[in-house]
């Protein structure tokens, strides 16, 4: 009974967080006389900005779990629009999702089936392969000098598309996760590889899906990227397209601190709103891209060295962490 | 075990120095001979590569990973001509090149020794992070810095180079071959508990690893900046691949460890600016150039590294 209790004030906790960071935010451009979220293309953008990170941080998440890091998914994100877009130009929104999420998949069995093959550790393979897509990249862009605008889609049409994918990734991955003999694997093979494999659960397999629906869901990153931006974005060269990972790590980490409290997929989309919201205010105050990201990234630092850190932390403030509480808890 | 043995010697030296005499042969074959200009042109981007790539052999010794580095390169980079700019004095522009980079490799040695960050999301955070503050200081100058120090300083010479090449290498033998350290890196990087059982200290020798990458990178920035008349954001576009490609076509072992050579940086930096050259011949005229250049060149990495990596687990299993 007093578990369950804590359990729901924490999940509340969770829920706080989003509307805190809100409030916090607004307070303080108000005080710069700063509009934000005040128009209906900035709550586009927002909700573009949410999904976005939304399915890259469950990309980047499914792998980090396995104890993987894929570099490729950057590159990914940026070849699967010039793919889609190389079919279909003038296509309907649904069609070049999935146009994109087919190749985001495609290019992820590439990766599996090389890294399966070559049987080279997942970071280095995935090194190559991120500089051969990169080149793939340029090669479909003409060396930069093609480019997609977006044309012939209303404000209305892009906001429902952003949210029905929001709900499609949720819907996805609680069937996938929960009901699905790759979901129980998964959650195996994340937990402990060896007495995953050592149970009989076929690792090779497990780590191919990993790589398709990772794949896929930067493909479907990849769009959004070109829906949001409203044009193609760049093709990117020598490990640039790293840079749109390091996007994905924040809401990543932030949503796995509140998932402690609120549960896994609850804790990234928290985590993904809270980000959005925190890019879109600094993108409001007028800063380059390069200080947002340097901002972003001391942040993110700052948050991994707690992390990592959390019960020398607090041993040393003499206090006992969360994490142990739970677990003497259990 | 004799066969075993020749083997492993062709994969991790004959191969690649095999590798990079074919390069300039097909380079040769190409261009129907080379100009002394020319040459001297090659030579000098080999030694600029080379001073990066020896201190860049610490950090893989270990078992770390760096490809950060090339951000750091363009850290040191605007780093020092916006000294340059604002002092004038090459002293300072050559103190801050040093620092900047030394400083970003010696905060990713803190993160992941001292507070046990996860490798590579360390990585890819300095990755971002060090190419972004590179990025604000070139925006801070309008995004092109003016350093006009091409042809018009002490440094920027052919032989410059090469003297900062020998004696930066004699440094790192020296360290590497005659001090404990290099022994001390390559045991932490064959086995990491039974290091710390024999009181290897990791914190201190990664430490050192990272430090003389960054001393590496900066002494590259500066003999870089010698030789620009301005810094872009695209003055050091393809090196960070560069620095990786060189350090394992040189046959670098992927897991570090006693089978790191010094060497490997000499021979990879000769393959990779040979190869850039010879990619550039035959595909410079197309659009897509860089494109095509960087997916064949990761390709060719890819083969190199299944090589080396079966190389290594057969030393390993015929060892057991």
């Amino acid at each position: 009974m007093q578990d369950s209790k804590n359990s729901s004030r924490l999940k509340i906790l969770g829920l706080l967080v989003p509307l805190v960071t809100f409030a916090a935010i607004k307070l303080i451009l108000s005080a710069l006389d700063t509009p934000w979220l005040d128009s209906g293309r900035s709550v586009l953008y927002f909700c573009a900005e949410v999904t976005t990170l939304l399915f890259m941080s469950v990309a980047l998440s499914l792998n980090l779990k396995c104890g993987s890091f894929d570099f490729s998914l950057g590159a990914v994100a940026l070849l699967t629009p010039y793919l889609s877009l190389g079919v279909f130009p003038a296509a309907d929104l649904l069609t070049l999702f999935v146009t994109a999420v087919f190749f985001g998949c495609l290019l992820g069995l590439i990766s599996g089936c090389t890294q399966i093959l070559t049987r080279l550790s997942p970071a280095f393979c995935s090194l190559c392969l991120c500089i051969i897509y990169e080149g793939l990249g340029h090669i479909c862009s003409r060396g930069g000098q093609t480019k997609y605008a977006l044309t012939g889609k209303t404000d209305d049409s892009l906001l429902r598309f952003f949210i029905l994918s929001t709900v499609f990734l949720l819907v996805f991955l609680w069937f996938v996760m929960k009901k699905t003999v790759f979901g129980y694997n998964y959650r195996a093979v994340s937990c402990n590889e060896k007495i995953a494999r050592a149970a009989g659960v076929d690792t090779e397999w497990n780590k191919l899906f990993l790589y398709i629906i990772s794949g896929g869901l930067m493909g479907a990153v990849g769009i959004m990227l070109y829906l949001r931006e409203g044009e193609s974005v760049p093709a990117a060269l020598n490990f640039s397209s790293v840079r749109v990972l390091f996007f994905g790590l924040l809401p990543l980490f932030v949503g796995r601190l509140i998932s402690r409290s609120s549960g896994e997929l609850s804790g990234e989309v928290i985590g993904s709103v809270c980000i959005a919201m925190i890019y879109s205010a600094l993108a409001q105050l007028g800063l380059s891209e390069s200080l947002r990201t340097v901002i972003c990234g001391g942040g993110l630092l700052l948050l991994l060295i707690y992390i990592s850190n959390e019960k020398r932390i607090f041993k040393k403030i003499h206090l006992k962490s969360p994490v142990q509480n739970r677990l003497k808890k259990i | 075990m004799a066969g075993n043995k020749g083997k492993r010697f062709f994969c991790s030296r004959a191969l690649p120095t095999a590798f990079a005499l074919s390069c300039l042969l097909t380079l040769c074959l190409l261009r129907g001979g080379m100009s002394a200009d020319y040459l001297l042109s090659l030579f000098s981007r080999v030694l600029v590569l080379s001073v990066i790539t020896v201190g860049a052999v610490f950090i893989f010794t270990v078992g770390a990973f760096g490809i950060s580095l090339g951000a750091s390169t363009l850290l040191g980079l605007s780093a020092g001509a916006a000294v340059y700019g604002a002092t004038g004095s090459i002293g300072l522009a050559f103190l801050t090149c040093i620092g900047a980079p030394t400083a970003a490799c010696l905060i990713s040695s803190m993160l992941s020794t001292l507070f046990d960050l996860p490798a590579y999301v360390t990585a890819a955070l300095m990755l971002g992070l060090l190419g972004s503050v590179a990025r604000v200081i070139l925006e801070a100058h309008g995004g092109e810095i003016y350093t006009n120090l091409l042809g018009n300083n002490p440094f920027d010479t052919v032989g410059a180079r090469l003297w900062s090449f020998v004696l930066y290498f004699a440094l790192c033998v020296i360290i590497y071959h005659v001090t404990p350290v290099g022994k001390r890196q390559k045991a932490l990087g064959d086995d990491r508990d039974m290091a710390r059982l024999t009181g290897i200290s990791r914190r201190w020798y990664v430490g050192i690893g990272f430090l003389m990458a960054g001393l590496s990178v900066g002494l590259g920035a500066f003999l870089i900046l010698c030789s620009s008349r301005s810094i872009t954001v695209s003055s050091v576009f393809d090196l960070g691949f560069n620095i990786i490609f060189a350090i394992l076509l040189g046959g670098m072992s992927l897991s570090g460890g006693s089978k790191s050579r010094l060497l490997s940086s000499v021979t990879g930096s000769l393959s990779a600016i040979f190869l850039s050259e010879i990619l550039r011949e035959i595909f410079g005229y197309a659009p897509t150039y860089l494109g095509i250049s960087q997916g064949i060149r990761g390709a060719i990495l890819l083969i190199f590294m299944v090589m080396l990596a079966r190389n290594d687990k057969k030393g390993e299993k015929n060892a057991g």
